[in-house]
């Protein structure tokens, strides 16, 4: 096992541990903005760090810049979905939770 | 039991799940969502089969058939739900009824 | 390793199956059609793990994105549906419907481990026809094994399949409403700037995209659908972010290019036909030329008639507003009113 390799295990978990916080945050937020903030935020750095890794194991430079491309792609597309999501749901009238809120307080959510 | 038996196992059940389903509930959008679940389940068990060939390349011929047989399901489901749009505009129910109804009247 | 692969491959099922699950049985049409998006998306992946890219690609752009988009506006359009009350107490329909139900799900069940048993028990393993297209590949023309199958040995399979798709298309056609003319008018929103940016942005590259699965196809996964197909998606996105109007399409241009396919189709056939050979069987030292025309014809063509059963299934003109009273649901079943 090299060195890449080391990296790209320790890259591709770290990762998924980002996509894993992205989830747990779209569970536990209570509404829509929140839970796309969390979703896109941590959701594309995680898929950064996995194609990261997968570009150390690639096999030549065209098969990498493809991989990065793969990346900024998703960006792309992962940006605007959420900004249209949030523009519709805001111009639909739906409010933001706003204060303070406890999950502990509001432990049943759909 | 070898993985690919594992997906063509799971290609039926999600088959017999979209039937069920297809018979079961009257809303047309339900009936083409069902429809689209019983496809991916006969794809999955033809590609099942096409993978049980002793050599490394699963057999190309399912493969090729499947291929058309998705974009088969996408143009029919696009046809179904042109015809679902025709029907609540003339008759404003999404859904089978079973009262006959006389939508011809001009 | 193989822990590992049967640990991926358990999950991915058991994954596979609840999503199904959730989503046949979800009242909530819009609930349900984000489910199957999801679910398209995870066959994707059972394609990849199945020695499948080729229909791992084609899953993927068809059934998760543009099967998603159509069945997201179908669910808009008949959003308002008004349920008429019904003429009978809950306690008789749940009666009419019982019987019904159990019947229907111990067929379902019996069939269903019936099919599985055949499964389970199929002939030993045999190379199927595979062998056959391995020693044919030298008079192919490509080096694709798929490619060759489907524009080659099975030519016939495929020109049939792009007459069913002009046919969806004239049905289409025939069967929309007329265009709103206030729908074509309809104004930019505020705030479209975003989505122009990545339309600007993205077009261009899908374009190419869509050039090199055409001609990768020859030798690797991709080929005449997969291009066709991100065609299409390349015009659904323009016509969902109004760049595009399809009455803007010139009519003509629409039908010589939805036709293109079966026409160039035909007339290789009808070419093949008159020189003697039996169907579809291509001059060994012309196939790879004929198949690259076949295959671009064919991606043009499914590129137009993605777009125009699109513009069958517009969006709703006007933009929704939060009535929690009336979400689109179902709770209809057979048999009750």
């Amino acid at each position: 096992m090299t060195i890449a390799t080391w990296l790209s295990v320790a890259l591709v978990l770290a990762g998924a541990f980002f996509f894993f916080a992205g989830t747990m945050g779209m569970l536990r937020f209570p509404d829509v903005y929140t839970r796309l903030h969390a979703v896109t935020k941590a959701d594309n750095l995680g898929l950064g760090l996995i194609v990261a890794g997968l570009m150390l194991q690639a096999e030549s430079w065209p098969a990498m810049l493809k991989l990065a491309l793969i990346w900024l792609l998703a960006l792309l597309a992962s940006a605007t979905a959420c900004y249209l999501v949030g523009n519709s749901s805001l111009r639909s009238g739906l409010p933001p939770v706003q204060g303070r809120y406890s999950v502990r307080r509001n432990p049943c959510r759909q | 039991m070898s993985q690919v038996t594992l997906y063509t196992i799971t290609g039926v059940i999600l088959f017999f799940m979209g039937l069920r389903a297809f018979l079961l509930y009257a809303h047309l959008v339900r009936k083409i969502l069902a429809f689209n679940v019983m496809g991916s389940g006969i794809f999955l068990l033809l590609v099942g089969i096409a993978s049980r060939v002793p050599c490394a390349a699963p057999d190309p011929v399912p493969h090729a058939l499947v291929l058309t047989g998705i974009v088969v399901s996408v143009s029919f489901t696009a046809f179904g739900l042109v015809l679902l749009r025709r029907i609540y505009a003339k008759t404003g129910k999404a859904h089978i009824t079973t009262e006959m109804e006389d939508t011809d009247a001009q | 390793m193989s822990t590992i692969a049967w640990l991926f491959d358990g999950l991915l099922v058991a994954a596979l199956l609840y999503l199904a699950w959730s989503l046949l049985s979800e009242q909530d049409l819009f609930k349900a059609v984000v489910l199957f998006i999801a679910f398209g998306l995870l066959m994707a992946l059972s394609w990849t793990r199945l020695q499948a890219p080729d229909i791992a690609l084609a899953e993927a752009v068809i059934s998760a994105g543009l099967s998603g988009v159509l069945l997201l506006d179908a669910v808009g359009y008949v959003r308002g549906e008004k349920r008429p009350a019904s003429t009978q107490s809950e306690a008789v329909k749940a009666r009419r419907i019982e019987p019904v139900r159990t019947g229907l799900n111990l067929l379902a069940l019996l069939f269903c481990a019936a099919l599985i048993w055949a499964v389970l028990n199929l002939p030993p393993l045999d190379s199927g026809l595979s062998s056959i297209v391995q020693a044919q590949m030298g008079s192919a023309g490509v080096t694709s094994q798929i490619t060759a199958v489907l524009l080659n040995f099975r030519g016939y399979d495929t020109l049939l399949e792009v007459a069913v798709l002009v046919l969806a298309a004239i049905g289409c056609l025939t069967l929309r409403e007329a265009d709103q003319s206030a729908a074509a008018a309809h104004s930019r929103e505020p705030g479209m700037q975003v989505l122009d940016g990545m339309i600007q942005l993205v077009i261009p590259v899908m374009l190419l995209v869509s050039g090199y699965l055409l001609w990768a196809g020859e030798h690797a996964p991709g080929g005449a659908f997969q291009t066709g197909a991100m065609l299409g998606a390349a015009g659904f996105l323009l016509l969902l972010g109004n760049r595009m109007h399809f009455q803007q399409i010139p009519g003509w241009l629409l039908r010589i290019s939805a036709s293109l396919g079966l026409s160039i189709f035909l007339l290789v056939a009808g070419g093949i036909a008159i020189s003697g050979r039996s169907l579809l069987e291509y001059p060994v030292s012309n196939a790879g030329k004929l198949i690259v025309l076949l295959e671009t014809a064919i991606s043009i063509s499914i590129g137009s008639i993605l777009i125009i059963l699109f513009a069958a299934n517009p969006p709703s003109a006007s933009s929704p507003t939060i009535d929690q009273a009336t979400p689109s649901e179902d709770t209809t079943e057979i048999g009750s009113k």
